[in-house]
């Protein structure tokens, strides 16, 4: 009885089928996705990054804005972001 | 199962402190659309921030109509300690890779240059999306309202109705 109840709960699932078998113990841990190579020469400035490169660099997002107009459509996925340069200490809330 | 519509994000590396730690945060790239105007950028979810905030160059990008610099805009937005003019704009929003369930939601665009994020706050983001935090195992699951209750083995707000019988403020 105990080998099919212990069964049943490994057979189980919790979630819909898409989300996954559910498991007792954790199975791990997702690596966090690194910054684009290279992207620290631009500390302090705001980028557009394209498939993990940079395509467009500017002092101001103002700037950037304007440079991937002029670029037109083949920029148009760019995502645009400031890269912040080291910090002394940690960045925590807004308000 | 039909709903099940949910997607991965890993936490993301996006700054160093000068002693060379890395920070992680939970960003995701959006896209905006406000009539012929497309932008995409970095946002970090924010469960502290009551609102959704993204730079003047992006709303730049967008062709929205800023006042002249110095302006108050629409709304003070009070961020890092500083007061930020803002111009507030219902944009489309997308993230992908649900392009298929854009949604329109209000958006504060900074009308001074300078600020260095943009943020995926309550109105506009937390309150149209499923979001569960697992920093445990490295990511954040970002899902439609349709696919959480789906997976979830009760109804949450039927559980809260039990008994309930209307807050009594406190004091």
């Amino acid at each position: 009885m105990r080998f099919k109840a212990a069964l049943a709960k490994i057979l189980a699932p919790a979630y819909p089928e898409e989300m996954g078998i559910a498991r007792s113990v954790p199975s791990g841990h997702i690596p966090p996705v690194p910054r684009p190579i290279g992207i620290e020469q631009y500390a302090g400035r705001w980028v557009a990054v394209a498939n993990g490169v940079v395509v467009a660099a500017a002092d101001t997002s103002r700037g950037l804005a304007r440079e991937l107009i002029e670029l037109g459509p083949a920029a148009e996925d760019a995502v645009m972001q400031f890269v912040r340069p080291p910090v002394a200490g940690y960045v925590i809330g807004v308000g | 199962m039909v709903n099940s519509r949910f997607h991965i994000f890993p936490w993301r590396e996006e700054e160093s402190l000068e002693t060379g730690k890395v920070i992680l945060r939970p960003t995701v790239d959006v896209g905006l659309v406000s009539g012929s105007g497309r932008a995409r950028a970095n946002a970090l979810i924010d469960t502290g921030a009551p609102i959704t905030v993204f730079p003047r160059g992006v709303g730049d990008r967008l062709r929205i109509d800023f006042p002249p610099d110095g302006s108050d805009g629409d709304e003070i937005v009070i961020m890092l300690g500083h007061r930020w003019p803002c111009v507030v704009k219902t944009v489309t929003l997308v993230l992908p890779p649900f392009e298929d369930l854009e949604w329109d939601a209000p958006v504060r665009f900074s009308v001074d240059e300078g600020l260095p994020f943009a943020l995926l706050g309550y109105e506009g983001f937390l309150n149209r999306w499923a979001v569960s935090f697992n920093a445990y195992q490295g990511y954040t699951i970002v899902e439609t309202i349709e696919s959480f209750a789906e997976r979830i083995p009760i109804d949450p707000f039927e559980e809260f109705q039990k008994g309930w019988d209307g807050w009594d403020r406190p004091g």
